[in-house]
């Protein structure tokens, strides 16, 4: 799917912004807490003075007072470091427009955010998305790179708990992980498993899931059909839709409730999207409810 | 075994197959639909699908035996081979004279006795009783009886009558028998005749009808009436026959008929057209009085003979006869019997005077009017109850207490007398008529000289109370309204009760120009215009002692009628004749259309009889299926998930 940056919706930095809400472990300087200390204007705490320490941390006034020789500490604010995994399974490329589609243009503006706020961002889509890690890109001239390699991810099985486990345990450092998936084949337990993992590796989760509006509201008006998965796990199946509607909106209903409380386990961030929306109103509700709740 | 009685129908059981097509062209084409939800989906309604499924089947299942029950119910499908039934049985034999008819070499009632012979022998197991509807009587077996040995007796030597058998009485007495639960096989041609007045709509639930065919309906040809006018033939007067000729068949015919009267004959070549009637006239003047005979004759040849030939018989009288008699010992001037019989003479009757015991003799043969004032004693009841039903007038003046009291044939007297009044005596003004119906034929006469009625005055009479007439029809009133002249019908004669004492001492009746008026107007109405037939149907009842038979044989009366029980020109004393012909309506051999005419031969009636109608259960049974349908069809458009 041809992805350049003019398609990519740019959200407004100034009201909007991407943060974690645990300090994570950017490589560059930034606007960002992180577990570093370094110079910088926000005081941490002191420790007891030792030699080579830089004099001029030297805490004078204590040292006046008290005559106990303590260095003051600073913490480091880097950038945001965040990976934005796309699911490109086949059940995601359905729908009008097609999940992968809503999908990729949320990450990327998503992506074109971080990139504004001076943060990296990594991208893991595709089949073998772990593998496809690449190098951080940085500044707003990465823009067409981010969307080029989102743009490129292969279609393929991909199990979102897996490629979050996996991810998890591949990045040396802590990351903000973004999973864009319909999660229609997840086993929430799982989902739960591979989120509470990450998290203690110190990383911070964060779920789109997205679904079209056929998905989440069956139309009745399909009538009778003969159902068929485009990934194949399930076999085809004769269904009347009037009929099966209300059972299935009770089911899909309790699956998306069911991986809120999931993410909500492993301290991870679930946001339901409808693929007919526009993708900057998604990552904008998303966004300032993570502000909000921050 | 099951049998149909429409085997034809159950060809509509191939609409069974209807809900099978119409389930197939209209069932939902599923589309193919790539859902990436398609687990959930089916996790959801993977078991709901299957129900559906099931009821949907169903639903067509129970579709489908509906109409096939339907069509398979429209065939009439009888069982049998479950036992025989112990319903008692009547079998009803016609004996009137159309089975006489001959087709394919036998009469139908030599073919109706034997299937009537083999329907008792088939069901004998069963309480059986026989009867057959005769010309005269209505033979039965005695009671129900199982083995049929009595009615199978009775089958076998009963003979056909020249009459109409009664077959609607023979049913009513075949349902007393069967106690209302039962079958009756009625044994018939079904014929017309035959079959008039069986009404099986009003036969008791538990009764069946079966008719059995006897075969027959062939094209017959008959003399049907001989009519004679004037109706009361008066020697040196011209007097008319009419013979009436019924075609009973679908093709128009000329045929040939002779026709003779004494020394007069006629034969003729008569057209008549399918299914009608023309007459034959012949006209002679009788110069003498006495018994007078015709005869009407066809060739034979039809199939049915007895009626191709008919008598007729007619009295000429010298002249309108009348017997007057009564008024006891008062025959004076102011008796009330010498102004009877001048105003009688002077209407033109020969008249007659007799007294009670001569009216009770026969004294009133071959008179048209009998008139009765004062009689003395109440012997002549039965000679007068005859005398009216052989169509004769009854002119009943009241004058003594015993006029009151004179019961004909025990019949309501036509007003009820009260009592007797002097008006003179008591002080009292004498009455006038009051009220007269001068609509009415007897007081014709006064049209325009109304007041000659009203200027009778009345000194002794009895007072009869208004409302007291005894369902008469009343004429004239007297002032206080008490009746005077009233009118009844009785028979074919007619009782004329005239309030209106003759007697000068009474009325002023007999010294007004009334009564002359009066008894020309009696006259008048006492000479019948004409007679419809002269002939009496065999079986009619006739108030005769006794009569001999065309080949002589004599026929006693019992309880003093008689009933003769085959045609011909029939003799009593005195050169009496009496001509006794085939009922009309038995000419008619067509077959009645309708209901009543689903006849069968005897075997498939036997056949229907001892078999179950299975259809009223497959009806049942497929109206549960309906039902059922709806209920689950129901359920289907309305399952919730």
């Amino acid at each position: 799917m041809p992805l350049s940056a003019q398609h990519v919706p740019r959200l407004p930095a100034a009201a909007l912004e991407l943060a974690a809400r645990r300090a994570l472990e950017g490589r560059r300087g930034g606007r960002h807490r992180s577990p570093f200390h370094g110079s910088a204007v926000e005081f941490s705490d002191h420790r007891a003075y030792q030699a080579g320490d830089d004099l001029r941390h030297m805490d004078w006034r204590i040292l006046a007072r008290r005559d106990q020789m303590l260095t003051r500490r600073y913490r480091e604010e880097r950038s945001l470091p965040v990976v934005l995994l796309l699911d490109s399974s086949a059940s995601m490329d359905w729908g009008d427009p097609s999940k992968l589609q809503h999908a990729t243009i949320c990450l990327a503006a998503l992506g074109l955010l971080a990139l504004t706020q001076g943060d990296e961002v990594r991208i893991a889509a595709g089949a073998n998305a772990v593998a496809a890690i690449a190098e951080p890109l940085c500044g707003e001239g990465s823009t067409s790179e981010m969307c080029r390699r989102l743009a490129a991810a292969s279609a393929g099985p991909g199990d979102p708990a897996r490629i979050v486990s996996s991810c998890a345990a591949h990045l040396p450092r802590r990351h903000l992980l973004v999973v864009a998936s319909d999660l229609l084949d997840s086993d929430p337990a799982e989902l739960a498993r591979a989120f509470g993992a990450a998290h203690a590796r110190g990383h911070e989760c964060a779920v789109l899931q997205i679904l079209t509006r056929a998905e989440i509201d069956l139309p009745a008006a399909w009538g009778a059909c003969a159902i068929s998965d485009p990934e194949g796990r399930t076999t085809a199946f004769a269904c009347d839709a009037g009929a099966a509607k209300r059972a299935y909106d009770l089911a899909i209903r309790a699956h998306v409730d069911a991986c809120a409380r999931a993410c909500a386990a492993a301290r991870a961030d679930h946001r339901l999207a409808v693929s007919d929306e526009p993708a900057a109103a998604t990552i904008g509700r998303w966004l300032a409810t993570r502000r909000a709740r921050r | 075994m099951i049998a149909f009685l429409l085997p034809a129908a159950i060809g509509l059981a191939g609409l069974a197959v209807a809900p099978v097509v119409i389930h197939w062209l209209t069932r939902q084409r599923a589309r193919p639909l790539a859902f990436p939800a398609a687990g959930l989906l089916a996790r959801a309604t993977g078991g709901l699908a299957r129900v559906k499924r099931l009821r949907e089947h169903i639903v067509l299942l129970l579709r489908v035996l509906a109409l096939a029950l339907a069509a398979l119910a429209a065939a009439g499908p009888l069982m049998s081979g479950f036992g025989t039934s112990a319903r008692p049985v009547a079998i009803v034999l016609d004996a009137s004279c159309s089975m006489r008819q001959v087709s394919d070499g036998s009469t139908a009632f030599s073919r109706g006795r034997a299937a009537a012979a083999r329907l008792a022998e088939a069901l004998s197991p069963r309480p059986l009783v026989a009867l057959v509807a005769g010309a005269t009587t209505l033979r039965s077996s005695p009671v129900l009886e199982s083995g049929a040995g009595a009615a199978k007796a009775l089958l076998a030597e009963a003979q056909p009558g020249y009459g109409d058998g009664d077959l609607a009485g023979a049913i009513a007495q075949a349902v007393r028998l069967l106690s209302g639960s039962g079958d009756i096989f009625v044994v018939s041609d079904g014929s017309r005749s035959a079959l008039s007045g069986v009404d099986t709509g009003h036969l008791p639930d538990g009764v069946r009808l079966h008719l059995v065919d006897a075969g027959g309906g062939g094209a017959n040809h008959g003399v049907v009436s001989i009519s004679v006018e004037p109706g009361v033939a008066v020697a040196g007067r011209p007097l008319l026959w009419r013979a009436r000729i019924a075609n009973y068949s679908v093709v128009d015919a000329v045929i040939p008929v002779r026709f003779a009267c004494g020394p007069a004959s006629r034969a003729v070549d008569l057209p008549v057209p399918a299914g009608g009637s023309a007459l034959v006239e012949l006209t002679i003047t009788p110069p003498d009085a006495g018994w007078l005979t015709a005869s009407v004759e066809i060739p034979a040849g039809d199939a049915l003979v007895e009626d191709d030939r008919r008598d007729a018989a007619v009295q000429v009288v010298p002249a309108l006869e009348a017997v007057v008699a009564g008024d006891g010992s008062r025959s004076d001037a102011a008796g009330a019997l010498r102004p009877l019989v001048a105003g009688l003479t002077a209407a033109g009757f020969h008249v007659r005077l007799a007294d009670g015991a001569a009216l009770a003799a026969g004294a009133s043969q071959g008179a048209t009017l009998v008139a009765t004032a004062g009689l003395a004693s109440r012997d002549a009841e039965s000679a007068l109850a005859a005398h009216m039903a052989g169509g004769g007038t009854w002119l009943h003046v009241l004058v003594s207490d015993a006029d009151a009291l004179i019961r004909p044939g025990g019949a309501i007297p036509p007003t009820e007398p009260g009592p007797r009044a002097d008006l003179a005596s008591d002080g009292r003004s004498p009455l006038l008529i009051a009220r007269a119906r001068m609509e009415h034929p007897l007081f014709e006469p006064f049209a325009g000289r109304e007041p000659l009625l009203s200027e009778i005055s009345a000194m002794r009479l009895r007072l009869t109370p208004q409302g007291a007439a005894g369902g008469a029809d009343v004429l004239a009133t007297w002032a206080d309204g008490s009746v005077a002249v009233g009118e009844r019908r009785i028979g074919t004669g007619r009782w004329l009760i005239l309030n209106i004492s003759t007697a000068g001492v009474d009325t002023t009746l007999a010294r007004s120009e009334a009564w002359p008026l009066l008894c020309g107007r009696i006259a008048a109405q006492c000479a019948a215009p004409r007679r419809e037939d002269a002939a009496t149907p065999v079986g009619s009842s006739i108030l005769l002692p006794w009569l001999h038979d065309p080949s002589g044989e004599r026929l006693d009366a019992h309880d003093g009628r008689l009933r003769p029980d085959h045609p011909g020109l029939w003799r009593g004393n005195a050169g009496r004749a009496v001509a006794v012909a085939v009922p009309a309506s038995e000419s008619d051999l067509r077959r009645i259309g309708g209901v009543n005419a689903s006849t069968r031969s005897a075997d498939d009636v036997l056949a229907e009889a001892e078999r179950r109608p299975l259809w009223p259960w497959l009806l049942a049974l497929a109206v549960v299926c309906l039902i059922a349908e709806i209920l689950v069809a129901g359920a289907v458009r309305t399952v919730k998930p």
